[in-house]
């Protein structure tokens, strides 16, 4: 089943560029997100998520640059190209049509506002009534699992959790299409992270909102994602539906992730690391980025880069040994 | 928020501040060689003096026995809220002065602090917007030259600019000299706070010019540190109007250092201020703290540096209470 896509990125780069050097933290980058369905995105640190992620509400500021590629959204009817709307259109298609919950959450929020205010400024410039603004406050809060006490506290009065669950709140505040969500659970203990996975997954069945779902877990992502795209040196490298991707993974890379979850049920299970480090990306990498942690890589992995295709049906993979 | 323990802390740091003002107050003017008391005689009764006068003057201006019989006296008489006998405007009291000249400093120094917080906070919002562009760095580069010209020397330049330079009908265009002119009546009346606010106009001009610069700058690197915080980076994505985002994400964060830096530049400001009232012959607590220091006039430094001292810790009382409400983080316990 092909869903009906929400937002489509077509080869999209971005580099951090300074005087000395550029490093491209993301190359190349296809993909769809699928309307009411959530997207995990698989990662080691570094490997050029949270950048990626910025590039869905165009939060592209120096040092960091967009070196080529598109941004379709379908959310308002017709194709609208995101990258090149002027700016009072961007303005108001931030947040309105897709919102966002930020990696370092624990620091998103304004520590001289209270709770509610950072709720009510953001509708008001959407285009609520202050009234409805202030009356929607309660409701947001409860939706995001925390009590409407809050509303009058300032940020260093919230626990983590609670700050988090708040910037769900406001996340949700302009009754946005998609939710791009960076590391939500990242700093957060595991009952945290289970309520608030548990909490995106509803919001996913009750409010139709199509997500983003960013992390570096991929047992976490196998647990709350339809489709599981895997990235690896700023690229893509296997992306397919979650069930496909943890069961049967076809990429090298997946396939060592996926062997280093510890298992509750087989306690005979080897856990396996993976050695070495991923490549650093200011000179140009030449074949598969992976073939110097990769056990099976050989001569044509080094000097020749797998590209993307199909292994399976809405499975791709850019690997020479599948499986 | 205030709280009582608060207070109560507040003050009691107060007098310990000020005993250990007041002590380091006495001692260090007493250091200076020469005996005021003949000075007194010399230039009231001319070269011709007995020694039994001079042991009298002694007496009565806390000059008799050891040091520290002369400091367990003046303590006494503080206690009883006495200051003292200036000895250079003898027979005036030292309190009588310094009520008399305190409103004019204070009048000088509140004003130009004020004014200078404004200019510098307004300054930095508007290039924290343009940070690395033509305007920061031309702006920025006055505001360092600025505040590094010597106060006296620009109340000087000033002086010469407003007063010799810029002349009409062979008046300068601004008094560089005194505070109010002689034709008009000291009183509540228009014409005597017109001729206040013109004679101040040059010396609150020379202490802004030397003190704004320093928050403009503060402001502006805060600004430059806040911009990267993560709330910043959420609060484009919000898609906010920029006033609001300027104004209530950056801003609101980025002057409260500079609430901080009102405290600690305050010192710095009355310092300026003191040399400001010599160079223009502004008769408030500098000048006469200068005339006191020229002549060795002991009760009169002494009690201009204890009311420095009040003023100083009060000003910093304020700052707190201000903070307080400036930053919800902090609570004054």
């Amino acid at each position: 089943m092909a869903g009906e896509r929400i937002m489509e990125l077509k080869d999209i780069s971005i580099s951090y560029v300074s005087k000395k050097e550029k490093t491209d933290a993301v190359r190349n980058v296809s993909f769809q997100l699928d309307k009411g369905s959530i997207l995990g995105l698989v990662g080691e640190s570094g490997c050029g998520k949270s950048t990626l992620a910025s590039v869905f509400l165009k939060l592209i500021y120096p040092p960091s640059k967009l070196m080529g590629g598109s941004l379709n959204y379908y959310g308002r009817g017709d194709e609208e190209d995101i990258l090149n709307l002027k700016p009072p259109d961007l303005r108001r298609y931030r947040w309105k049509e897709v919102a966002m919950i930020f990696q370092g959450s624990m620091n998103s929020l304004n520590p001289v506002m209270k709770v509610e205010d950072q709720i009510i400024d953001v509708m008001i410039d959407h285009d609520y009534s202050y009234t409805e603004a202030m009356n929607s406050v309660d409701k947001l809060l409860q939706m995001a699992g925390i009590s409407k006490r809050v509303r009058s506290l300032y940020p260093h009065e919230l626990s983590g959790g609670m700050k988090q669950r708040v910037n769900i709140a406001i996340a949700l505040s302009c009754e946005p299409k998609v939710l791009i969500a960076d590391e939500p659970t990242t700093a957060l203990d595991v009952v945290v992270q289970d309520q608030i996975i548990k909490k995106l997954e509803s919001l996913r069945n009750e409010l139709g909102l199509s997500i983003l779902f960013i992390s570096h877990d991929i047992s976490l992502v196998g647990v709350i994602a339809d489709k599981i795209a895997i990235m690896y040196a700023g690229k893509i490298v296997e992306i397919g539906k979650a069930t496909d991707i943890m069961n049967n993974p076809k990429h090298q890379y997946t396939i060592a992730l996926l062997s280093s979850i510890p298992s509750l049920e087989d306690s005979g299970k080897k856990v396996k690391g993976i050695p070495g480090k991923p490549p650093v990306l200011n000179r140009e990498i030449i074949g598969c980025a992976f073939a110097d942690r990769c056990a099976k890589a050989t001569e044509r992995c080094r000097s020749e880069e797998p590209q993307l295709e199909q292994v399976d049906s809405e499975h791709l993979s850019a690997c020479y040994f599948p499986g | 928020m205030l709280t009582l323990r608060y207070v109560r802390r507040r003050v009691l740091y107060l007098v310990l501040t000020l005993f250990v003002a007041i002590s380091i107050n006495f001692f260090l003017p007493r250091l200076i060689p020469g005996n005021p008391a003949i000075t007194v005689l010399l230039t009231r009764y001319g070269n011709h003096i007995t020694p039994q006068e001079l042991r009298l003057v002694e007496s009565q201006l806390n000059l008799s026995g050891t040091l520290w019989q002369q400091y367990v006296g003046y303590m006494v008489a503080l206690f009883h809220g006495n200051l003292g006998v200036s000895f250079y405007f003898y027979p005036a009291s030292v309190s009588s002065i310094i009520a008399g000249a305190l409103p004019w400093t204070l009048f000088l120094l509140g004003s130009a602090t004020v004014i200078s917080v404004i200019l510098g906070v307004s300054i930095a919002s508007f290039i924290g917007w343009r940070l690395g562009g033509k305007t920061d760095s031309m702006v920025s580069t006055i505001s360092i030259s600025l505040q590094s010209l010597p106060v006296f020397w620009l109340g000087l330049i000033l002086q010469i600019v407003f007063g010799l330079m810029v002349v009409i009908n062979g008046v300068g265009l601004f008094p560089v000299a005194h505070a109010f002119s002689t034709n008009v009546t000291v009183g509540p009346n228009l014409a005597f706070i017109a001729s206040v606010l013109y004679h101040s106009a040059i010396p609150i001009l020379t202490l802004v010019l030397i003190s704004f610069p320093g928050f403009a700058l503060l402001m502006r690197n805060t600004i430059s540190t806040i911009i990267n915080e993560d709330y910043v980076m959420m609060a484009r994505a919000k898609g906010l109007k920029t006033w609001r985002l300027k104004k209530m994400y950056i801003n609101k964060n980025a002057r409260l250092p500079v609430a901080t830096s009102v405290a600690l530049a305050f010192g710095n400001i009355v310092g300026g201020a003191f040399l400001i009232e010599e160079v223009f012959s502004y008769k408030g607590i500098g000048w006469y703290l200068y005339t006191a220091v020229t002549t060795s006039d002991f009760p009169l430094i002494d009690g201009i540096f204890l009311v420095i001292t009040i003023t100083v810790v009060i000003a910093n009382f304020i700052v707190d209470l201000l903070y307080s409400f400036l930053d919800p983080r902090v609570m004054l316990e």
